[in-house]
């Protein structure tokens, strides 16, 4: 029920402990052929967190519909969760916008 | 099996068997009523000492604003004032907030879920007593000038043994410190009870938003509390041996206590909210006549804030230079969770339109609640953005709006519960009249005391300062300021005088539901919740099932007598509530008692450096509740009961299924966000001072004996495996114990002795693996204990196949501290050699 939540957990911790760790030991680590890979891995994770989202989403709202889910409160609970999903989705992209336009580390 | 169209049946019921129930559920008198247990009295007992707590820190906030309200002046010596508004700020929220939500949690959750009594009523006792004695011993440093001066968040350096070398801030570190395991026990009561207690049928589309509320509110101290304790005991260790975590010097960093502090802190606020939300959403729906709009929603926006709210504490450090980006994401976070809280205002509102209000003193505090939060919220939202928030930080516009949130949020909830629900806790209810005086002034009062914060904070007064210049022009506004705080302590002074009147506690006799409100709460019964058990249908069932109350004190649900001969209540499953089996739940003792005495001796003792006093304590402790577990655990002692309604039901159940289990899961839970925290600590001291980590490989302790101490836990692991096979063989349980606790003791001991060349005081480094090593020897030791208790338990043959919680908490235990112990000597040992 909570797991798109979690997924919005694991995903923020991840892009800020990444952004924290490049700055702390300069940009010289979080390079690739010369080109800087911080905002890259950062849609990567982005990318990553909104496919596992999308199907938490697509299985809730399955089992929403499904036969299984005779017992009175079950829908509930698929409701629920599908909800939980939708905002982790709505989280997941509104903490990955700022990467479109701040600078990474102070100068 | 469950057959409901039997209830509710209309037999007679036997004689004398309500008056039994009333019998077994009734607490001691004269001088033993100190040891009761049951949930309503240390309910009432808790919210009164929270109470208590409310106006202490608000005589000190009165103190203050006498001293502001002129320019230069004299009554109030600096030190003293850095003294009020630290310990204002402390014991409002660690001593009144979090225990007064948790407080009406025991009172209010076991009649709304319709179950007898919390699942571990000795528990609640125990952190209630706790509570009470740290906390009025805490209050009282301010009476001696020992209190702690360095803020409410206490950061070091400041308040670090060089710059506050007094005992101060030991009292802080030590006293809150363990008040914040009195509410992580509550939070353990909470979970276990609102899961396991439930009504039957009442599934969680059927839960109360208040029992969902304080759910997530549960949830939520279950993750940030263990922060603020690692943090509380990393600063002691720094301040009593001088282990450099904050030092920046030696490559610790001041920063680590913020980020520790903030992950507690923030969540904090919604640790309060989110209860005092709950309880709105109990009271509109009633006091508006109509359901509540976007149940379905709300129970989102109580999820989607337990989770977010977790996102947002580096907000509190948008100055500390950390880099823009990540300081944009907590913005992002910041801003994503106004959403849930914008999801519930606008159910309120809806409900509010939906129905007929009348304006009833709750209705008043409910509106005045929603006027004043929201434009906490709104400023809120103005100091999440970076910018703003570097102008604003550290000034009285903070003051305003940190106000505008706790008391819109917390207090007028909190006065709205207290004047809607006395009426099912005392005979009379509080009168209308002086009702409404008191939220005129406490709402007039309000605005006048802190709107003007807002404009002398964008005028540039800093927060925390004893005086201010005349020439500065903020000298009326001070005067208003002051003005207002006084109208809110006359508001709160004609409450007390309200309830000194008119509250006259009692659960049989009381004003009954004079609200006409839909939830069981509001059920005619005694102590023992209600008579009978109700089978639950809907979200308001005395709204949809008529004449259920009668048919509850009739007996004629589930469970109408004491069935075991005891006090009991019936655990269900925990989503869609179907009875499993009878919890039979102790009566008065005075074990929990005792415990907290000695628990409180331990820690306040040990803060005035009073060593052996303290460890006395400390082993009154451990044998009162010792002796409070001993007669935990009773096994099958009696047969299946038949609970009415065609249900039988065992009185004994281990394994998953039991509540025994379930709170073993959540106290692990907590363990492991304390080991969390920890290892945050030693990669956030690798980040900022790589330099005083080993640099070669060479520096770094040989591989042998991690691997000899990683195998000694595997060993152990493999014992407590072992034993879960041969419960009914005492013999092999025996050995498997002694050998599994040598085993760890031996992993640990190795471990400490290959670090005999480093010493904790040298460095961020050292003092980082030892404090892994510290916490992970504390399981250790905790680990020790609870087998050393399994042995005893099997030789006085009290434990077997069958009988076997104990055996099944002791192995939960075990398992988890062998995992933190291998993950220990991987960061430890593995991490190092990684980045060297």
């Amino acid at each position: 029920m909570g797991a798109g939540l979690l997924i919005w957990v694991l995903y923020f911790s991840s892009i800020y402990i990444y952004t924290a760790l490049v700055c702390a030991r300069g940009n010289t680590q979080s390079q690739w052929l010369g080109f800087p890979v911080l905002r890259p891995i950062i849609g990567a994770l982005t990318i990553v967190a909104i496919a596992a989202l999308a199907l938490v989403l697509w299985k809730s709202l399955r089992g929403n519909w499904h036969a299984e889910a005779r017992r009175a409160d079950r829908p509930f609970v698929a409701w629920v969760g599908a909800a939980v999903a939708a905002y982790g989705l709505l989280a997941v992209l509104w903490s990955a916008l700022p990467a479109i336009w701040v600078a990474a580390c102070p100068p | 099996m469950m057959s409901d169209t039997r209830l509710p049946h209309s037999a007679p019921r036997p004689q004398g068997e309500l008056e039994r129930l009333k019998a077994i559920w009734q607490p001691p008198t004269g001088w033993r009523f100190f040891s009761v247990v049951n949930n309503t009295h240390i309910g009432i007992l808790y919210v009164a000492t929270a109470l208590l707590f409310f106006v202490l820190a608000g005589i000190l906030a009165l103190l203050m604003r006498t001293q502001l309200a002129i320019p230069e002046n004299e009554f109030i010596d600096q030190g003293t004032y850095n003294q009020l508004f630290t310990m204002h700020g402390t014991v409002m929220m660690f001593l009144f907030a979090v225990p007064a939500v948790e407080a009406m949690g025991v009172l209010l959750l076991p009649n709304m879920l319709a179950a007898r009594d919390l699942p571990f009523p000795r528990l609640s006792a125990y952190a209630y007593w706790a509570y009470l004695v740290g906390g009025v011993v805490f209050f009282c440093t301010v009476f001696f000038d020992v209190a702690p001066d360095g803020g409410w968040f206490m950061y070091p350096p400041l308040t670090s043994f060089v710059f506050s070398p007094g005992v101060n801030s030991d009292f802080w570190l030590l006293g809150i410190g363990f008040i914040e395991i009195s509410a992580i026990a509550g939070a353990i009561e909470i979970i276990v009870g609102v899961m396991r207690t439930r009504a039957p049928g009442m599934g969680l589309d059927k839960l109360p938003i208040y029992a969902w509320a304080m759910l997530v509110f549960a949830g939520m101290i279950v993750f940030a509390f263990p922060a603020v304790i690692v943090g509380t005991m990393l600063l002691e260790l720094e301040r009593a041996f001088h282990w450099p975590f904050f030092m920046a010097e030696k490559g610790g960093d001041p920063l680590l206590w913020q980020h520790l502090f903030w992950f507690f802190g923030h969540p904090e606020v919604y640790i309060i909210f989110l209860p005092a939300a709950g309880m709105v959403s109990m009271m509109v729906p009633t006091m508006a006549g109509v359901r509540l709009i976007g149940y379905r929603l709300t129970v989102l926006a109580l999820l989607g804030t337990g989770f977010l709210s977790f996102g947002l504490w580096v907000h509190h450090m948008f100055a500390t230079g950390i880099p823009q980006l990540s300081l944009s994401f907590f913005t992002a976070a910041s801003m994503a969770v106004a959403i849930p809280s914008g999801i519930q205002v606008f159910a309120w509102i809806a409900t509010f339109a939906a129905g007929k209000a009348k304006l009833h003193t709750p209705t008043l505090f409910l509106l005045g609640f929603l006027f004043i939060f929201v434009l906490g919220g709104l400023t809120g939202v103005m100091v999440a953005v970076v910018p703003f928030d570097w102008q604003a930080h550290d000034t009285y516009f903070i003051v305003a709006h940190l106000h505008y949130v706790l008391i819109g949020g917390m207090v007028f909830p909190l006065f709205a519960a207290m004047y809607y629900w006395t009426p099912s806790l005392s005979r009379r209810r509080l009168s209308e009249r002086l009702g409404r005086w008191v939220f005129g002034l406490m709402f007039v009062g309000f605005n006048i005391a802190f709107f003007p914060m807002h404009i002398v904070g964008m005028a540039g007064m800093p927060r925390r300062v004893y005086t201010y210049a005349g020439d500065l022009g903020w000298g009326p506004l001070n005067m208003l300021s002051t003005v207002g705080a006084f109208m809110i302590g006359l508001g709160v002074l004609l409450f007390l005088i309200d309830m000194a009147r008119n509250f006259r506690l009692s659960f049989d006799h009381n004003a009954g539901n004079v609200w006409h409100a839909g939830t069981l709460e509001w059920l005619p019964g005694g102590a023992y919740s209600a008579r009978s058990i109700p089978l639950v249908t809907s979200r308001e069932p005395l709204w949809d099932q008529p004449g259920l109350a009668e048919d509850v004190q009739e007996g004629r649900y589930y469970l109408p007598g004491a069935a075991t001969g005891g006090r009991e209540t019936i655990v269900t499953d925990p989503v869609d509530a179907r009875p499993q089996y009878i919890l039979q739940l102790p009566g008065p003792g005075w074990a929990p008692v005792i415990g907290a005495l000695g628990t409180a001796a331990f820690f306040l003792l040990l803060t005035v450096k009073l060593v052996l006093p303290a460890l006395i304590g400390g082993a009154i402790a451990i044998w009162a509740i010792w002796r409070w577990l001993w007669s935990t655990d009773p096994g099958v002692n009696h047969p299946p009961v038949d609970i009415g309604g065609g249900i039988r039901l065992p009185v004994y159940a281990t394994g998953p299924a039991s509540h025994s289990w379930w709170a073993t899961v959540v106290l692990l839970l907590v363990a492991g966000s304390m080991f969390l925290s920890m290892a945050f600590a030693y990669l956030f001291l690798w980040t900022v001072s790589p330099d005083v980590w080993p640099q070669t490989r060479a520096a770094l302790p040989g591989p042998a004996v991690p691997i000899i101490s990683a195998m000694c836990l595997l060993l152990s692991a493999a014992c407590a495996q072992y034993a879960h096979a041969r419960l009914d063989r005492a013999v092999s349980l025996h050995l498997a114990l002694a050998i599994g606790a040598c085993a760890l003791l031996a992993g640990f001991g190795l471990e400490l002795w290959t670090h005999r060349d480093l010493a904790p005081s040298e460095s961020g480094y050292g003092a980082a693996v030892y404090g892994l090593l510290a916490l992970h020897g504390f399981f250790v030791i905790v680990v020790t204990v609870m087998q050393a208790y399994t042995m005893v338990r099997t030789a006085r043959g009290l434990l077997d196949a069958t009988r076997r919680a104990t055996f099944d908490n002791t192995r939960l235990m075990w398992l988890y501290t062998t995992a933190q112990g291998l993950i220990a000597l991987l960061l430890v040992h593995g991490f190092p050699r990684l980045t060297g």
